[in-house]
């Protein structure tokens, strides 16, 4: 049976379209046949961060009944399915998200999970993403507007019959500043399954549109996305170390600009 | 933990390096500054002041914990190890800006760098410098011995003893522990650090003194009152502490200002979901409202003898429909049409549209942007 998981945060720009980017790359490199399907239709990003831009056919058109959700699967990264949002905001007011619940029902036929990136906030968009799932992930940086959003999502998510999976932590720093794990799991009533740790490789992989965990699988962000995927579908990840390099053969690459 | 951004004086891998002999060294040349530990993604700092480890941290963990995860990875072939030098009044500025880390004298934390060095069999320099080193000599000293020798070291009865600085090994000596065995449990270091600030302030002496000279206190038999007054502040504090660890959500909510959401908003988030602000049942009411508000504004404009108004709405995820409105407008005379009649037809029929979308707009003001999901249609006859 194809799980239907939504990633959702409540507020926007913690990340979550990166981890459900990456998150879908990882399951696919376990063998699991995934479609990201980006539902952030007014904010649509998933395509810059997949290096998937320009699709002459994308979500917009299957919503505003111009075209058939079939023709808006990709393959992405990885041999991970994606059916972008479209960037462009032509068309935005023609889109009817009730059209979204009759797509979805197509693609799940051909699919073992089917991640949806839930766009911030709880409007129609946010919602009709979230009721589609069965299950939701909570994506979250450690401060406290992004938790305090978390929970709203959580609380309402809950309403809508979708079982909470557990919450991502991204951005941590091991800054005694923002809140802790547990004060996280207490506040949000919900497991912290994955903490992902603030990277800059994310920023620059994005620049590239390549998923961190294609670019670079040695940076500590893509082991612990690998592992989440792993941990989602039962299977085990051993991380991938860095390399181990003498200071100066570092140095002569730092000058000459390769970073692995 | 908090640490500047500088250039290492050291690197080094942990396969390429004595890590015990590496603290050795710090320790006699008074060291002001800190090593980092890296290995694989994870991240250690231990910082040090005259050559004392005064704060670590790693990973998640700090204190005795961090030093104990920094133990079981500088065997590793990739952990990478750099020391970091720095003046004695930033270093206080670190240890102020990193409280949470810091390592309390009364610690277990120099057993376990003991601990490290016993693993190698390095052999104890004699180091004079400070009273620290003497201690953690004499404590290597006593650990390579039998436990009836470390039972000469800390003398009975253990009950006596006026600080819980070492446990462990009170335990292994002393029965009287076992009434005691629920003071000792995961948050025995924090106790323990606790502790020792409210002893401190009750001896004379400080704690590194206390350490130094182990007999003074060890020899010194206290009364069965102090005894008891001694468990109940570990008692309290323990409380305390557990007390912090185990803090309940109300407080954190409150903590951080973080509202739960009620129930009432969740039902209106999800009303307006389920299909806009207007219930099915009340379509009709709000159709009828609508009509009679248009027909009333049309009929304002003069030279109209009457107006019908046809709203048919659709519920569906949002609120949209069509508006018909037909009137009836008092012919002009044959001059007057000649001169342009279809101009000023135009002109009305924009005129009433902007009527509707007014109305539409007035019934709706939180949702003005609805009004894009109306069609209007004007008949003039």
């Amino acid at each position: 049976m194809t799980r239907v998981i939504a990633v959702a945060s409540g507020k926007g720009g913690v990340g979550k379209t990166t981890i459900t980017a990456n998150l879908g790359v990882a399951l696919s490199t376990y063998g699991e046949e995934t479609l990201v399907l980006d539902a952030d239709v007014a904010m649509a990003n998933l395509e810059l961060i997949l290096g998937m831009e320009g699709k002459s056919v994308t979500l917009h058109d299957v919503l505003s009944g111009d075209a058939d959700i079939e023709e808006a699967v990709y393959e992405g990264p990885g041999g991970v399915k994606v059916v972008p949002a479209g960037i462009s905001l032509e068309g935005l007011r023609k889109i009817k998200l009730d059209r979204l619940e009759n797509a979805l029902s197509k693609l799940v036929q051909n699919v073992d999970i089917l991640l949806i990136d839930a766009p911030a906030g709880l409007e129609k968009d946010a919602l009709a993403a979230i009721a589609a799932a069965q299950e939701m992930i909570l994506v979250t940086t450690p401060e406290v507007p992004s938790i305090s959003d978390a929970l709203k999502t959580k609380i309402v998510a809950n309403k809508l019959g979708v079982e909470i999976v557990g919450v991502v932590i991204n951005r941590e720093m091991h800054d005694k500043t923002f809140l802790t794990i547990n004060e996280i799991e207490t506040i949000l009533e919900v497991p912290v399954i994955a903490v992902i740790p603030d990277d800059p490789e994310v920023s620059r992989a994005a620049a590239f549109g390549e998923p961190l965990v294609v670019r670079n699988p040695k940076s500590p962000t893509s082991n612990a996305i690998m592992q989440l995927a792993a941990d989602l579908i039962g299977e085990s990840y051993q991380p991938i170390e860095p390399d181990k390099k003498s200071v100066i053969a570092k140095l002569v690459e730092g000058l000459l600009g390769r970073r692995y | 933990m908090e640490m500047p951004i500088i250039s290492p004086s050291m690197v080094s891998y942990a396969d390429e390096l004595n890590f015990n002999q590496l603290l050795e060294d710090l320790l006699r040349n008074k060291h002001n500054g800190f090593v980092r530990i890296t290995s694989g993604s994870y991240e250690g700092y231990i910082l040090f002041k005259n050559g004392n480890q005064v704060a670590a941290s790693y990973d998640k963990y700090s204190k005795l914990e961090a030093v104990k995860s920094i133990k079981s990875v500088i065997q590793e072939n990739n952990t990478l190890i750099e020391v970091f030098n720095l003046k004695e009044s930033p270093v206080d500025y670190l240890i102020n800006v990193n409280k949470p880390y810091l390592i309390e004298s009364s610690d277990d934390v120099y057993d376990v760098l003991n601990e490290l060095k016993k693993s190698d069999n390095d052999e104890i320099k004699e180091t004079n410098s400070n009273t620290k080193s003497k201690y953690l000599k004499k404590e290597l000293e006593n650990e390579s011995k039998n436990t009836t020798e470390v039972t000469q070291f800390i003398p009975k009865p253990v009950q006596n003893e006026p600080k819980p600085i070492k446990r462990e090994t009170i335990n292994q000596t002393e029965p009287y522990n076992e009434d005691k065995s629920n003071f000792i449990s995961e948050k025995e270091s924090k106790i323990e650090s606790s502790n020792s600030e409210e002893l401190k302030q009750s001896t004379s002496s400080d704690t590194k003194e206390i350490l130094v000279d182990d007999t003074t206190y060890s020899k010194e038999p206290k009364s069965e009152e102090e005894i008891q007054i001694q468990s109940e502040v570990v008692e309290d504090i323990e409380n305390k502490s557990i007390e912090e660890e185990s803090i309940d959500r109300p407080s954190l909510l409150k903590k951080y200002g973080i509202k739960e959401i009620n129930e009432i908003d969740v039902e209106n988030i999800l009303y307006s979901y389920n299909g806009g602000s207007i219930d099915d049942n009340d379509i009709e009411k709000v159709e009828l409202t609508l009509m009679n508000k248009i027909k009333k504004s049309i009929l304002g404009i003069p030279k109209i003898i009457s107006a019908e108004v046809l709203v048919f709405l659709e519920n569906a995820y949002e609120l949209s429909g069509n508006i018909n409105i037909i009137i009836e407008y008092e012919s002009k005379g044959f001059f007057s049409r000649m001169r342009g009649e279809s101009r000023d037809t135009e002109n009305l029929r924009r005129q009433i549209i902007n009527i509707a979308q007014i109305e539409i707009k007035k019934s709706f003001r939180k949702y003005p942007e609805i009004i894009n999901n109306f069609d209007i249609n004007v008949e003039i006859n």
